[in-house]
């Protein structure tokens, strides 16, 4: 009899979990699914790809949380940087300096037109200048933010950029993907003001934002419009996916088509994937150096032979290798030889755990016998090394450093904190160790060479404040960014950047590039010189449904 | 006293409650180390000049005094205008408005597997006590209790996306969408109510009320349903009220792995990038569900049971 009536029970749960099933699936069966949805509903070419956070409000004079790739493919700027550092046309079909280097003037390309068919001029770039100079502050770690006076049009071709002073990386800065790109009139906020907010993201560029859902996806399709080639595929589209995971997943489920970017996938699936070879892989060159700061000022890091030991005793090029399977390059010094002027002949401090022992003996950290750790005056050689908790390849990086740096007898004490807390520790100088990374071109060297000689910033400054010759330095770096004659600047760099190599003040781990893993339909895919402006427009796909 | 008393007795003391939530949330979140203008510009991959923080800053309102910076958010709030987003300057009551829906989804989702999975296991684990069905659920509890939410989801999805493409891995739009998150939600609620509800069962099955019913000549099926089950139900139900805060913190890793636009990853980026308006408002929120849910089981409890009246001397 109980068992009897509880295998109704039973019998009842299951009719009713069957129904409730049946009903989910019915209900599903009249939605269209995220794969159709990708793989291109009325024949559209799209390109699927994945983004970790959603691509913001696309202002183009502002920054965070617009996504630079996103603006980059919305708006242009009057020159871009290219391969090598060039600074080639963009907006501007040609440009002239007049001799004193304070008067730019650019002659636009003639029939541009922004995405909603209105002209793009004279008028149009003042206008745009002029509401980024009106929220100058927010602007300030850009040189020439504090070096521009004034915009003015010539007639409806020509603009003229007037400086107060000289500032050497003026193109650079303007190549950069914002705040100086070209908003619509139609974009423009009620009051003119775009430090806020915009109306629309109308730009000049070979996309057009078509669709957008907040923290869920972003559909560009091709400006019609656009002046230059157009695009190849008629549509990217952006899935905001938040786990690195699932992206993985979601790509090898062909849901996704194309995976670009740093930190979008970890550098395993990275390799999973690669080694797979069902997909194509495609890498940039080294853009960006991923570096340990070393405190000058305070503990052992101080010392410069504690600081060389560091460079000799650890094997950086099997640590990089065993981590980033290739996605970053060891590093021998602090800005990669393909930056504008970095191609300095420098000295590499090549593995020798030898001469990094011998380094600490001269120095006084003596290794007492039956013990691991170094001694000096009775203090123990302990390193306090900083990481960003997030970040899985610092960690690793953090956990190799930490057992080769015992093999010489220097403890090293590693804590994963909060990325603003990681900051802050830079600035503060509480740890001995911390990472940092360069901000890669357009913006290097200046910016590398900026930050180093600016307080309160990002703690580069304070970190080599322990340096004997930081303030001949901090001269050279006010004087190249002003110099006029370019064989001195070349001298000057090539001062700064074999000052802080020689006397080890960082400690170069890597440089990063840009990954791309595609499927093998795609076709067209070539990592670009700067990162945030993705190599989209000669994308294809040779068959629509991979 | 009658029920409608109750309820605007409890809802009476909601304000005070808001009152001190705000209080302690605005305190507690000005003692995380580095300031939200620091953060909006490292976020922004541009290094923070003092000029730059200075004028983040004035336009966050966080060059103003703690004490005016409460006022003024808290006559806001009177107002009922819950400010905007340091980060995405959106309105905050816009923002929550579109994410709340899949928030609530994804718990409704987990709340119907929850109970619609440990309800017939509960049940069978104690009428079957010792039998091979009780000791799958208590392995099943076992297992429930101790698998970490990313790690589930993550072999989900491998196996129900990947490997049987049954189900899509990410994205919103659909029911088939919602399966696989909600079951990595259930899961681990599971466990417990199953355990509790067998528990229950097993203990009011010893009491005398049954076998008088037994000895009345009821039939089983009778007796399991309006005398054990009504009862055992009880503590189910307070759990899932003290619950719901488990099942919200879920939801952050869950809407994270499935990329679910919700309100949990939205608290996550916030919490990231120091957007204390955005926290503020979810405090309060989460505040005013937990009053709501627990007032929502105090009546249901009510209802079912008599004796919670009498204690109550009503």
């Amino acid at each position: 009899m109980k068992r009897k009536n509880s295998y109704y029970l039973m019998i009842i749960h299951i009719i009713v979990l069957a129904i409730l099933t049946t009903a989910c699936t019915q209900k599903d069966q009249a939605s269209p699914s995220a794969t159709s949805e990708s793989g291109g509903t009325k024949e559209l070419k799209t390109i699927t790809m994945p983004w970790r956070t959603d691509i913001g409000p696309l202002n183009p004079h502002l920054y965070d949380p617009s996504q630079m790739f996103a603006q980059g493919m919305v708006y242009e700027s009057l020159v871009n940087y290219s391969n090598g550092g060039e600074i080639v046309p963009g907006l501007a079909e040609r440009w002239t300096v007049s001799d004193d280097g304070l008067t730019y003037t650019f002659y636009l390309r003639k029939q541009v037109t922004y995405s909603d068919g209105s002209p793009f001029n004279a008028d149009s770039v003042k206008r745009n200048i002029d509401a980024v100079m009106a929220n100058k502050q927010r602007h300030s770690w850009m040189g020439i933010v504090d070096a521009l006076d004034s915009v003015e049009k010539v007639d409806d071709d020509t603009v003229v950029l007037k400086l107060n002073k000289f500032y050497y990386p003026v193109l650079q800065e303007l190549a950069f993907v914002r705040p100086f790109r070209f908003l619509g009139d139609a974009g423009f906020p009620e009051d003119g003001q775009t430090s806020t907010s915009i109306k629309a993201p109308i730009g000049t560029g070979p996309w057009v934002l078509k669709e957008y859902k907040k923290d869920d996806y972003a559909l560009f399709a091709r400006n019609e419009h656009y002046w230059g080639e157009k695009p190849k595929v008629d549509q990217i589209k952006v899935k905001i996916m938040p786990d690195s995971e699932s992206i993985v997943l979601a790509f090898e489920k062909k849901e996704l088509d194309l995976i670009y970017g740093r930190g979008v996938i970890s550098l395993d699936s990275f390799k999973h994937l690669k080694d797979s070879g069902d997909y194509g892989i495609s890498q940039s060159d080294p853009l960006t150096t991923r570096l340990v700061v070393l405190n000058t000022q305070k503990g052992p890091t101080a010392e410069l032979n504690v600081r060389k030991a560091m460079e000799y005793g650890i094997d950086k090029k099997k640590m990089v290798d065993s981590i980033a399977y290739g996605t970053e390059v060891a590093a021998d010094r602090i800005l990669a030889k393909e930056i504008p002027y970095a191609n300095v002949q420098l000295t590499p401090m090549e593995y020798d755990i030898n001469k990094a022992k011998q380094l600490l003996d001269e120095a006084g950290w003596i290794l007492p016998p039956g013990k691991t750790v170094r001694e000096k005056n009775g203090q123990r050689l302990v390193l306090k090394f900083t990481y960003i908790a997030t970040e899985a390849v610092q960690k690793s990086i953090a956990e190799i450093m930490q057992g080769e740096l015992a093999q010489i007898g220097i403890q090293t004490d590693i804590q994963g904190v909060d990325v603003m807390v990681g900051l802050q520790q830079l600035k503060s100088g509480e740890s001995h160790m911390n990472f940092w990374s360069s901000l890669g071109p357009p913006n290097d060297p200046h910016n590398f060479a900026t930050v180093s000689a600016q307080p309160g910033a990002t703690g580069i400054y304070e970190a080599q404040l322990g340096l004997p010759d930081k303030k001949e330095i901090d001269d050279q770096i006010r004087t190249v960014l002003a110099s006029k004659s370019e064989s001195e600047r070349k001298k000057l760099y090539t001062n700064i950047l074999t000052s802080l190599h020689d006397q080890a003040a960082f400690y170069p781990v890597s440089y990063e590039t840009y990954i791309a893993v595609y499927h093998k339909n795609i076709t067209g895919l070539i990592p670009q010189a700067s990162k945030y402006d993705f190599p989209l427009l000669n994308l294809d796909v040779t068959n629509t449904s991979p | 006293m009658n029920t409608l008393g109750f309820i605007v007795r409890r809802l009476a003391g909601l304000p005070l409650v808001l009152l001190g939530v705000s209080v302690l949330t605005f305190l507690l979140l000005r003692l995380v180390p580095v300031e939200p203008a620091e953060v909006l510009l490292h976020l922004s991959n541009t290094p923070p000049t003092e000029a730059a923080i200075a004028a983040m800053r004035t336009e966050l309102g966080m060059d103003r005094p703690l004490w005016t910076q409460y006022a003024i958010w808290l006559s806001e709030m009177c107002r009922f205008h819950f400010g905007t987003s340091f980060v995405s300057k959106l309105p905050i009551a816009k923002e929550i408005a579109d994410k709340f829906p899949v928030t609530l989804q994804l718990a409704a989702g987990s709340l119907i597997l929850t109970l619609g999975l440990s309800l017939p296991l509960g049940m069978l684990s104690a009428l079957y006590q010792g039998k091979l069905i009780d000791h799958i659920s208590g392995g099943l509890a076992f297992v429930g209790a101790s698998i970490p939410r990313f790690w589930l989801g993550f072999i989900l999805l491998y196996f129900f996306s990947m490997k049987l493409d049954w189900l899509p891995v990410q994205g919103t739009g659909s029911v088939l969408h919602l399966i696989l998150p909600s079951f990595t939600l259930a899961f681990t609620q599971m466990a417990v109510y199953t355990r509790l509800l067998r528990s229950g069962i097993l203990d009011q099955m010893r009491e005398p009320f049954v076998l008088y019913a037994r000895a009345r000549g009821l039939r089983e099926s009778f007796i399991m349903i309006r005398h054990v089950m009504k009862l055992a139900l009880l503590p189910v139900i307070t759990a899932l009220a003290v619950s719901m805060g488990h099942l919200l913190a879920g939801t952050v890793i869950v809407e994270q792995i499935f990329g679910l636009p919700g309100l949990g990853r939205y608290l996550m980026e916030s919490i990231l990038n120091r957007d204390y308006p955005v926290i503020q408002c979810y405090a309060l929120l989460m505040a005013v569900i937990f009053v709501l849910s627990s007032l929502v089981v105090d009546i249901v409890q009510r209802l079912f049971d008599p004796r919670t009246l009498m204690k109550e001397g009503g």
